[in-house]
């Protein structure tokens, strides 16, 4: 090739790299070819003597000497979206265990409310129930009266509801516990709550 | 493989990495010797080299950026008769050590090599067998 082709190659590879630095680069090798010319060869044969243009790039490659300027491909996009997401995550997960922590607590005490919610609607309407069956309450103008139903029935019937009440009292409160206990290991401080869950369970 | 091709070594061209990395290793070690000479410009480099073994002269640039980088080779301006000032490479202290350093290493390498293949052929010829 002739030593114009042979630039313009050279050009084409370092195309993404540093300008100063490439100027630098190429002067060497124009400097080569006018000494090459100073000796009688051609261009075709100076340029052959060289070699590959893409081979001396990927030699300046090797060594690490380039750097390529700032350019927007879509690759340098993408790298520099996954860099400040990766960051972003970082940053997230560091504050996580704690958001966590926290949403856990306001789950808890939900939970606990709804339970306690629950607990006392079952309550209610336990009592609410047995007082109007005990009544011979009618519903609506023009219907029979409900049966009256026996004590024992009633008894029965209230008991149930009440302890239902209780139990799911109760499960709201356990699960404040195991929450709690759950939360206290994390934060690597072993409690005598441990203990407590362990006697109730008896 | 290296190959006599009118009197000169030949690398026979590229694929072989190893090839390429015993090729990078050996012109370190031939540059080094060259400018612990003398200084050289660039092109008076190649063709010296080129009279005993060929090789793509463009790639004998990049390896010199990289000697100056690691500060084993300095570069000045001197002012010639015939054109434009020619950048001369001279080794620097730091690089008459590495070139003592790589001299060692290459006997060495090549003494071990030698006593490789003149085992081997002592042992196939002791089996019998034909001389390699």
């Amino acid at each position: 090739m002739t030593r114009e082709e042979f630039m313009d190659l050279l050009r084409y590879y370092f195309r993404n790299i540093n300008q100063t630095q490439v100027n630098e680069i190429l002067a060497d090798y124009e400097s080569h070819f006018e000494e090459g010319k100073a000796a009688g060869l051609s261009e075709e044969e100076i340029a052959r003597e060289l070699g590959s243009p893409k081979e001396i790039f990927e030699m300046y490659q090797d060594e690490g000497m380039i750097r390529e300027k700032k350019s927007t491909t879509f690759m340098d996009v993408a790298s520099q979206a996954e860099k400040t997401a990766s960051q972003t995550w970082e940053e997230v997960s560091a504050q996580l265990p704690e958001k966590v922590n926290h949403a856990t607590h306001v789950m808890v005490k939900g939970f606990r409310i709804v339970c306690d919610v629950i607990a006392v609607l079952i309550l209610g309407f336990t009592l609410l129930l047995v007082f109007l069956l005990s009544m011979q309450f009618q519903p609506v103008m023009g219907m029979d009266p409900l049966p009256v139903f026996s004590p024992i029935t009633m008894g029965a019937f209230g008991f149930s509801g009440f302890f239902l009440a209780l139990a799911v009292f109760f499960v709201g409160e356990e699960g404040k516990k195991i929450f709690e206990e759950k939360s206290v290991q994390r934060e690597k401080t072993p409690s005598g709550d441990t203990d407590k869950e362990g006697e109730e369970q008896k | 493989m290296l190959v006599k091709c009118g009197g000169k070594v030949i690398f026979r061209e590229r694929i072989d990495p190893m090839n390429i990395q015993l090729k990078k290793g050996v012109m370190e070690i031939v540059v080094l010797s060259m400018l612990q000479r003398k200084d050289f410009y660039g092109y008076e480099l190649v063709t010296e080299i080129s009279k005993y073994i060929e090789m793509s002269e463009g790639t004998i640039y990049p390896l010199l950026n990289r000697f100056k980088k690691d500060g084993l080779v300095e570069t000045y301006l001197a002012e010639s008769h015939s054109g434009p000032p020619r950048k001369y490479y001279r080794i620097t202290k730091d690089g008459k050590v590495e070139y003592q350093e790589s001299v060692r290493e290459w006997i060495e390498f090549t003494k071990a090599v030698q006593k490789l293949l003149e085992e081997n052929k002592k042992l196939s010829m002791s089996k019998g067998g034909q001389a390699e």
